[in-house]
């Protein structure tokens, strides 16, 4: 089950990381908060962000990890909505 | 974006909000008491102060077996069951099938005894109907209750069943019916409560849970649903349709037809040899084992396992139990490997997150609170947008009793299991704990006024939270260097949980902001 987990884990990481990016540039949310508006992003930046949050969990299943792969499903909808209901600092 | 008429998103809405308003707090009772299910073999083992035994299925049985049998009359020899307990002790059920005269059905009727794996000594032995006598240890109480009270709320079969299957076909209904009215899904996944009033920020916070969990919010209502039904109503339909009414045909076509009938008496093959070849090849140690027709030339022994490193569901190894010999893997449905069996194997794991260990239990927990959160909000929702009208706001009240009773209950009842265990009869004082502080929290709720009401009733959840560590203590539980001692982290950790949340309640009920960026905010902070 270590194997697993390490994999679970790592995979996480990486599409939380994804979400995070995501949030931090999604032009609504910045608009909500009154944050000021980046330029829109290049369309590199968005298929680096879909890599971050998509790849962990076709890697697992790729690693023959099914069970990573469904419970990467489970958590990142947990960790997604968390990462979106975390208000951005209003200093920002 | 999905683009409806206006005509029927309106009527949309109108199913989504009714059918949550009418079944809503129902199913917030099952989607939370599924939620603490989830983690039933971690609460027993809590409850009973851990584990004998790391792993009692993989410990040398066969003599302790060959023992008991000589102990039960012969007609109870037909069929054995095995599986270990929460306590970590043996379940050996030597059963026949005989009709139950109490329901009319015919039922497994044999002697139950569990039996302690290191000695072989028979600590409890009852004798009944599989429905008496299973999980009615003084042990089992609490988990017990808690999933029968998820399973069919605690009301008759095939009742309780089709209850909770309607409530998860509403769950169905409110996911479909939200994905369909909510028009900017992938749009606002990322837009945090807006801070321009309660009504919005409520909204918000609702249409954010629900878009993050509708597709495991679909997943544990389909699975939920199937498994009220399938039973219930699923195999009985079946063998109308397609059988003729003949449910005996539909049986032998979905787990096949028993093998040639053979009462020649014959001497059992070692079952912990049939116990290690099967945990060689599965890759995991049994889960539960049972021997069809002991001691008979035609014996079987089909032992189950839970899923492989990294795989989602688990096998079962079929054995000859004359001769020991292995028969090969047996489908769950059916005689052959199917998309059928496929489907019908991943149920279980969906459902009950039992497939990677308590790592999956975790994530499953969060999602079933996830769930539960929507629930509310929902509710909270659609009685803020009537706010003026008294008797919705009578139901308001009623949202925060049932949002914080059924915690409240559960926690009464698992006070009341520590102070009965060893000293009374445990299922009957879990049973009225969880009833006296269901009473307490309602006749909170009609004396306190609605603005006092949640923070009082936070404030006695966290209360019950924190003083269930120390009730289980002082009556006898097992301390917490005893239980790291013998590899029962698991009651240390449960305690743990226990605590940590009921200091969450405790701030709550305090008015303090555990995490300021999470809470509601004010409005005008931002423009």
């Amino acid at each position: 089950m270590m194997l697993t987990l390490l994999l679970f884990v790592a995979a996480c990481l990486l599409s939380s990381l994804g979400f995070a990016w995501l949030a931090a540039v999604n032009p609504k949310r910045r608009r909500v908060y009154g944050l000021a508006r980046p330029a829109a992003p290049a369309p590199w930046q968005k298929l680096a962000m879909a890599l971050l949050v998509l790849a962990p969990g076709v890697l697992l299943l790729l690693c023959g990890q099914v069970a990573g792969f469904v419970l990467w499903l489970g958590a990142i909808t947990v960790i997604g909505w968390v990462v979106a209901l975390r208000r951005p600092p209003l200093t920002a | 974006m999905i683009k409806l008429s206006q005509e029927r998103t309106r009527r949309l809405i109108a199913v989504h909000g009714w059918s949550a308003v009418v079944c809503g707090l129902f199913l917030y009772v099952v989607v939370l008491t599924g939620a603490v299910a989830v983690l039933v073999h971690e609460i027993g083992a809590w409850s009973v102060g851990g584990s004998k035994v790391a792993e009692p299925m993989a410990v040398p049985m066969d003599a302790t077996l060959r023992t008991l049998a000589q102990q039960v009359p012969e007609a109870q020899r037909e069929d054995v069951s095995l599986f270990a307990n929460a306590a970590g002790e043996l379940v050996v059920f030597f059963h026949t099938h005989q009709l139950n005269p109490a329901t009319g059905n015919m039922e497994d009727f044999g002697t139950l005894m569990d039996v302690d794996p290191r000695s072989g000594e028979v600590l409890r032995s009852r004798e009944g109907y599989g429905g008496e006598v299973f999980n009615a240890g003084p042990g089992d109480a609490l988990d017990r209750f808690i999933v029968d009270l998820h399973v069919n709320l605690h009301l008759p079969d095939p009742w309780g069943l089709y209850a909770t299957g309607i409530l998860g076909l509403v769950m169905l209904v409110a996911a479909i019916s939200g994905l369909l009215i909510h028009r900017h899904l992938i749009k606002d996944a990322f837009v945090a409560p807006r801070p321009s009033g309660a009504l919005l920020q409520k909204k918000d916070r609702h249409v954010l849970a629900g878009t993050w969990g509708l597709v495991f919010g679909f997943v544990l209502a389909f699975t939920g649903s199937f498994f009220s039904f399938a039973t219930a109503l699923g195999l009985p339909l079946v063998a109308i349709t397609a059988f003729g009414g003949d449910q005996v045909a539909a049986i032998e076509t979905l787990v096949g037809a028993p093998a040639a009938s053979d009462d020649t008496p014959a001497p059992m093959a070692n079952l912990d040899a049939m116990h290690e070849r099967s945990a060689r090849e599965a890759g995991s140690v049994p889960l539960f084992t049972s021997v069809a027709h002991w001691g008979r030339a035609d014996s079987q022994v089909l032992v189950f396992h839970s899923p492989a490193e990294g795989q989602l569901t688990g096998t079962s190894n079929l054995f000859d139990g004359a001769s020991g010999e292995f028969l090969g893997v047996k489908p769950s449905l059916g005689t052959v490997p199917s998309a059928g069996t496929v489907a019908f194997d991943l149920m279980g794991p969906l459902h009950f997150g039992n497939f990677a260990g308590l790592l999956s239990k975790i994530v499953w927990v969060c999602l079933g609170l996830a769930m539960c959160y929507v629930t509310i909000t929902g509710l909270q929702l659609w009685l803020q947008r009537r706010e003026h009208d008294p008797l919705w706001q009578r139901l308001a009240g009623s949202v925060e009793v049932v949002a914080y009773g059924t915690p409240i209950a559960l926690a009464g009842a698992a006070h009341a299991f520590f102070l009965s265990y060893g000293r009374a009869d445990t299922h009957l004082w879990v049973a009225s704990g969880f009833i006296g502080f269901s009473i307490l929290s309602i006749l909170v709720g009609l004396v306190l006024p609605r603005a006092a009401l949640h923070r009082t009733l936070a404030g006695c959840l966290g209360a019950l939270l924190v003083l269930l560590p120390l009730t289980r203590m002082l009556l006898g539980g097992t301390p917490w260097a005893a239980a790291l001692a013998t590899g029962n982290g698991v009651v240390v950790a449960m305690d743990m949980v226990m605590v940590l949340s009921g200091v969450i309640c405790a701030r709550v009920a305090a008015g303090l902001r555990w995490m300021p960026r999470f809470a509601a905010p004010l409005p005008g902070a931002a423009t």
